[in-house]
């Protein structure tokens, strides 16, 4: 029995401060949203009426790229007395929308990738 | 137990006690990998900026390409990833009035890798490179 507890006092003090945390950047953004905008037709403002404003705006000589981004990221800690063990993965929403100098779309690009972020363990290797 | 071993313990306990001493192991992933095959495919088929953009997706990073007279040279587009794992030794020693001095000592790789392509003006490709992108490079620096 006193063993036991010994055991039991040891596990509850050694994984006593493991934490899972979840962080985000932005609000998620809408796959149907940018569905709807199309190369050649769409505007800028049709843009900022289904996006919103963008996260960033890239002056380019012939027009502009906007940039617009969610980010969410998922952190599994584990300590074990003065040893730390973390691990971190970032994984993000991103649209580009390159528009001309009239503010007409000409390319524009997404990738949907931030609900991909995993918790996984410290030590847990590449893909 | 001897003496030795019993001042180690002590010293770590009590460091630890106080949250002065830290091991960190740390494993940070950001992005997806390209893939070496399309990384490939994009330095070989020379595409132009719509047809990169459709196979690659959205970049992390796009910028102006500026000549040496502030011409425009055209549009630079930078897709990036990173797989980081380091040791981090981290001390701090609290002062009075809540301050603090700390110190660290780390060795991960902090840098990403990434695929680099550049286009002209009118959209078509000028120049591919991939590899190492150092992480100061601007664009690469989101809070999370």
């Amino acid at each position: 029995m006193r063993v036991k507890t010994t055991i039991a006092l040891a596990v509850c003090l050694l994984f006593s401060s493991c934490f899972l945390s979840r962080g985000h950047q932005n609000l998620p953004l809408a796959a149907e949203a940018y569905a709807s905008l199309r190369p050649g037709e769409s505007t800028a403002i049709d843009a900022t009426e289904v996006l919103g404003a963008p996260s960033e705006v890239v002056e380019l000589g012939n027009g502009s790229a906007w940039r617009y981004e969610y980010a969410q990221v998922k952190r599994t800690g584990l300590f074990l007395l003065v040893f730390g063990f973390l691990n971190e993965d970032t994984q993000s929403d991103r649209i580009w929308l390159f528009f001309d100098a009239d503010g007409t779309l000409v390319n524009a690009a997404a990738t949907f990738e931030a609900e991909r972020a995993e918790w996984e363990s410290p030590w847990s290797g590449d893909e | 137990m001897s003496a030795h071993v019993r001042t180690i313990v002590v010293a770590l306990a009590a460091a630890w006690s106080s949250g002065c001493v830290q091991f960190t192991w740390t494993n940070a992933h950001r992005g997806r990998p390209l893939g070496a095959e399309r990384v490939e495919w994009a330095l070989d088929a020379r595409p132009d900026l719509t047809t990169a953009l459709a196979e690659l997706g959205a970049p992390h990073v796009v910028r102006r390409v500026e000549g040496p007279d502030d011409s425009d040279l055209g549009t630079e587009l930078l897709w990036v990833w990173r797989r980081a794992e380091g040791f981090n030794l981290s001390g701090s020693v609290p002062f009075d009035n809540g301050g603090s001095a700390s110190v660290q000592f780390g060795q991960s790789n902090t840098d990403f890798e990434g695929l680099r392509l550049a286009f002209d003006a009118n959209g078509l490709f000028v120049r591919g490179t991939s590899g190492v992108v150092a992480r100061e490079e601007p664009g690469l620096d989101l809070p999370l």
